[in-house]
């Protein structure tokens, strides 16, 4: 199945789609912003081929260093992967951003032969987060808290299910719903995310204390939330669907 | 086709109604805005038009007669798909000025409609009066155990289709869906189509579902259930609703309603062609090019990502006919084992409106719900050039809907 993302928005709400966009650059910016600040010794890049010296430029000025590690084909919506570049096809560049050259160096020795625990480290993942990535990701490439379905409560900053519609607190995905490690360095990212633009900053966490329902099945996971259903490829559950209907547990805060 | 349906309520409450849930969460009422509708239809002029429901000859007539009157003025004709138990002679006098098409629902006249209200027992009578004042008027029959629950209740209905005949009125003999205490256990449910199929086809009554079997397999021009339909696109369908919104066909529509996506997508059809059948997906199955896996919104578990539960009652009716298409030599495509471009395969109408609609102009003429248009009501040996391909992809799906900006997630671990 190829790449697609489908965002359907309920009678009332269609102003959703669009909402969702936003939502995802607010994440975009926050991504970048917690390097920028020092919160993380590197976050992964996307530049697009066409705006590299722009973007590069950007960069240089914010004080970071960009390293490209590889191309990755154009894709719509979302990828679990990336995608092979053809000649002459237009691409992104995944690269990462880093503060020092030294930790350039390390991350892509890291990327180059697949330590998954330095490159956590360095993206400021929980321990625990890393680990169950790297047990989980080989076998189910889209690791939604595999051993769980049916009702599920947990932290909004650990809720990973709408991310393929750009909506997200964190940028790992967590190894349990109610991970205070994730929760932890959520708060850190909520906050620098207000700072940009509070109000969609707290609808977007709105929006991921949930109700939610995440369904996955032959390949397609739907996801219903209040005000749209949105669809996209994922791991195919053969047998029979794999349901979390999930209600987030809100900071006190 | 564009159903217009401003009014969701009903004045009845037929037992297995697809939108009875919607209905009884929702108690919708006339709310809508008409200048709104209205104004949706123009932008939509170039769709056949058919004004729906809930019941919208339940809405002020002067309302009604709005409707169609712009129906009239951006396509020369209206059309309308009733309950019919509101029609009076101020309705029929509409219907001759704007020139509308009127599709009854009726499930045979008497106990025959038991599992509807008992306004809705004798439209018979209605029936024949439209025709007799020239209007052009088709059914829907439903299927359940009311009308072919027993032999008997089979057998009043056979005769009901002739008398039909008489006033040269056909339409669609729909399965009861998604009510269980209503509609037909599989082992009867095949029995009786295959009964009414013999039925039909001896005496040359034009009815579908049969006729768009017979189009499945010829690869033909056939009735959305059988076109490989997108659920949240539904081409075959577009829905006006009361406040503007355009909704899909709103067979899915139980506890919300969903806007329409304005692209379809082969996401259904990728997936029953790669599904086991065990695992309720239709691979390997001979029929897929003339069936695709049914209606998604009777699929199995109701999950669109299966297959229709339907598919053993589909699948007696393709094998029936293609025996007969054998008998008269006719070479059907299902055969050949290709996967169809989507863009190829001849779209068709939508099964739920009036004249059985899979004829509403952009067919290859044969509908034989269509009625009138074909001398010959056998079946049509009319050989289709076999130019679907056999590429499963490079079909032109626009992926246009996504809102992007989330290529920063994934491989961050690597």
């Amino acid at each position: 199945m190829e790449d697609f993302v489908r965002i359907i928005p309920k009678q009332g709400f269609e102003e959703w789609p669009t909402k969702l966009g936003k939502m995802g650059h607010l994440y975009n910016l926050t991504e970048y912003e917690m390097i920028k600040r020092g919160y993380r010794e590197a976050a992964t890049y996307h530049i697009d081929y066409q705006s590299l010296i722009e973007e590069m430029e950007k960069i240089r000025k914010d004080g970071l260093i960009y390293t490209p590690l590889r191309k990755s084909g154009y894709y719509q919506g979302f990828a679990h992967f990336h995608h092979p570049v053809n000649p002459g096809e237009p691409f992104f560049w995944y690269g990462v951003l880093t503060k020092t050259q030294k930790d350039a160096e390390i991350f892509k020795e890291a990327d180059r032969i697949g330590d998954h625990k330095t490159i956590g480290k360095m993206l400021g993942y929980p321990k625990c987060c890393t680990d169950y990535f790297t047990r989980t990701f080989p076998i189910n490439y889209d690791p939604i808290w595999v051993d769980l379905e049916g009702e599920v409560e947990g932290f909004p900053e650990a809720n990973q299910m709408l991310r393929y519609f750009g909506v997200r607190i964190t940028s790992h995905l967590s190894c349990s719903p109610n991970c205070n490690g994730t929760k932890k360095i959520g708060e850190v990212w909520f906050k620098v995310m207000k700072e940009m633009d509070e109000k969609l900053a707290n609808e977007m966490y709105e929006l991921l204390a949930g109700p939610i329902t995440w369904n996955s099945y032959h390949g397609v996971v739907q996801v219903e939330t209040p005000y749209f259903v949105g669809l996209t490829h994922t791991f195919p559950y053969l047998e029979k669907p794999r349901i979390i209907y999930w209600k987030g547990r809100k900071s006190k805060k | 086709m564009l159903l217009i349906k401003p009014f969701l309520g009903c004045n009845l409450d037929c037992k297995y109604c697809y939108e009875r849930n919607y209905r009884r969460k929702y108690k919708p009422k006339a709310d809508y805005n008409l200048d709104l509708v209205l104004k949706r239809m123009e932008e939509f002029k170039d769709l056949e038009m058919s004004l729906h429901g809930g019941e919208s000859l339940a809405m002020p007539k002067k309302d009604v007669e709005k409707i169609f009157e712009k129906m009239y003025q951006l396509r020369r004709r209206s059309g309308i798909q009733t309950n019919g138990t509101l029609i009076d002679e101020e309705y029929i006098e509409m219907f001759k000025k704007y020139k509308t098409d009127v599709g009854i629902s009726f499930d045979g006249p008497g106990i025959l409609s038991e599992f509807r209200d008992p306004r809705a027992f004798n439209l018979d009578k209605t029936i024949e009066r439209l025709v007799k004042e020239g209007i052009n008027t088709s059914i829907i029959i439903v299927i359940s155990k009311s009308n072919a629950g027993t032999d008997e209740r089979l057998k009043k209905l056979k005769e009901y289709l002739l008398e039909l005949e008489k006033l040269k009125v056909s339409g669609r003999l729909n399965p009861c869906m998604g009510a269980s205490d209503y509609e037909l256990d599989e082992k009867r449910l095949i029995e009786v189509y295959l009964d009414l199929a013999k039925f039909c086809l001896e005496r040359n009554l034009r009815w579908s579902p049969f006729e768009d079997i017979i189009h499945g397999l010829q690869g033909k021009s056939r009735v959305c259930t059988f076109s490989g339909c997108d659920i949240f696109s539904t081409p075959s369908a577009t829905v006006v609703l009361g406040d503007g919104s355009i909704s899909n066909c709103m067979r899915s529509n139980q506890e919300y309603v969903l806007l329409r996506q304005p692209v379809k997508m082969d996401i259904r059809n990728e997936i029953l062609a790669e599904t086991p059948q065990k695992f309720g997906g239709c691979q390997d199955c001979k029929y897929w090019t003339a069936c695709y896996g049914g209606c998604p919104s009777g699929a199995i578990n109701g999950d669109w990502r299966n297959r229709t539960y339907l598919c053993l009652l589909w699948k007696a009716l393709f094998q029936y006919f293609e025996n007969i298409l054998r008998l008269v030599e006719y070479p059907s495509i299902l055969c050949q084992g290709t996967y169809v471009q989507r863009g190829q395969i001849p779209a068709g109408g939508h099964g739920d409106s009036e004249h059985g609609d899979s004829g509403h102009g952009d067919s290859e003429h044969g509908d034989w719900t269509d009625h009138g248009d074909s001398e010959n009501p056998t079946i049509e040996i009319q050989r289709r050039d076999q130019e679907h391909g056999d590429a499963p992809h490079g079909d032109g799906i626009q992926h246009g809907d996504a809102p992007h900006g989330d290529w920063g997630d994934h491989q961050d671990l690597g």
